[in-house]
């Protein structure tokens, strides 16, 4: 790994994290989800500053950039990332069909409920308009 | 059998009195309900001023989405059956008579309205759709649908918990077919049906060729992995 790249890994992955905490000070991310994020420009951190454990995997398999591996497990994270985005996304839908439907049929409840003490209660009317003779 | 008619309504102002007005006045034998699919028209309007028995969803939820929360409303309560009535005018109420008929003889789980058990289906490409799924759902299940699209589709009791509790239950062609699979009993009765007169149909090119792609994979591919 040349020392420019290597600063340019520094940079970004500072600056990454430097933005993730920014979002979370703001409330516009959760700490749950942040983790990843911060792990992982932690982990493109460690690489630039000690390309020995990148240049250690390269020739444990074969690879004959170091560099490469860091993409490959890059391109694995993220993938690994969408693919989980996916499967909350999903979920998520399930549950927003189950709250909208729930709500519409305890709203019908609720307006049925009215209409039936409106119409009661101009039963009653005529009625008492009855009684007096009117 | 206290049976309900769902009828989803998407965008359907122009065709929703006709449809419900119908109902009430000729089939009054039968309660409904009409689901509308967070329309952008007046549909809620309409049915709020006529006093139409209304599931008002606060959302789009899509077909399937709608039909689920009928059929959620009448399992609450307590139902026997619920059919599936398209808002547009394309379905017509006389055979379901007949549709009930043939779930209490033949003791069936699903009644689907079929348009092609005689006729023969139009070349045209919504047709050769409806023949690939039909193929397909063959070639997965070893039975025959004759109209795997129609939209009017009668469930029993015991189906209406598995789609109103259930991820993946859409009531579609790949659900139909898994359900075959599964040893659930469907059965067609011959209808007629209108053809859209106004208004909008759900599906646009562009959603058909997603549905079509989608239906393939999941009757072929998925169900074969689903639990049984």
């Amino acid at each position: 790994m040349s020392v420019a790249l290597r600063i340019v890994l520094v940079l970004a992955s500072v600056f990454a994290c430097v933005y993730v905490i920014h979002k979370i000070r703001r409330s516009q991310m959760k700490i749950e989800s942040a983790i990843y994020w911060v792990f992982l420009s932690g982990m493109i951190l460690l690489f630039s500053l000690f390309p020995q454990v990148i240049i250690f995997f390269a020739e444990l398999l074969g690879v004959e950039s170091p560099v490469n591996i860091l993409y490959l497990i890059m391109i694995f994270l993220a993938l690994w990332k969408i693919f989980s985005l996916s499967l909350r996304n999903s979920r998520l839908e399930y549950q927003i069909g189950i709250l909208a439907r729930e709500f519409a049929i305890l709203n019908k409840q609720e307006s049925d409920k009215d209409e039936k003490e409106q119409d009661a209660g101009r039963a009653a009317d005529e009625g008492a308009d009855h009684h007096t003779g009117v | 059998m206290k049976v309900l008619i769902i009828i989803p309504a998407y965008n359907e102002e122009l065709n929703i009195e006709r449809v419900v007005d119908e109902l009430t006045l000729n089939y009054s034998q039968y309660d409904y309900i009409v689901v509308n699919d967070g329309s952008r028209d007046s549909t809620a309007e309409i049915c709020r001023k006529r006093r139409y028995n209304l599931l008002d969803l606060p959302i789009n939820l899509g077909l399937s989405g709608a039909v689920q929360a009928g059929m959620c409303y009448a399992l609450k309560n307590g139902y026997d059956a619920a059919i599936q009535f398209d808002g547009d005018r394309q379905h017509r109420p006389e055979y379901i008579a007949e549709m009930l008929r043939v779930m209490e003889e033949e003791k069936a789980d699903i009644v689907i309205g079929s348009r092609f058990i005689r006729k023969k289906k139009d070349n045209t490409l919504r047709m050769l759709g409806s023949n690939v799924i039909s193929g397909i759902i063959r070639l997965s299940t070893g039975q025959k649908l004759t109209d795997p699209t129609s939209g009017m589709r009668l469930y029993n009791k015991r189906l209406l918990r598995d789609f109103a509790g259930e991820m993946n239950y859409g009531p579609e062609p790949d659900t139909i077919s898994y359900l075959m699979k599964c040893g659930y009993k469907v059965r067609e009765v011959e209808v007629k049906m209108d053809e859209r007169i106004a208004g909008e149909s759900y599906f646009s090119f562009m959603r058909s060729i997603r549905y079509m792609v989608l239906m393939v994979f999941s009757i072929l591919f998925i169900q074969h992995f689903r639990k049984k």
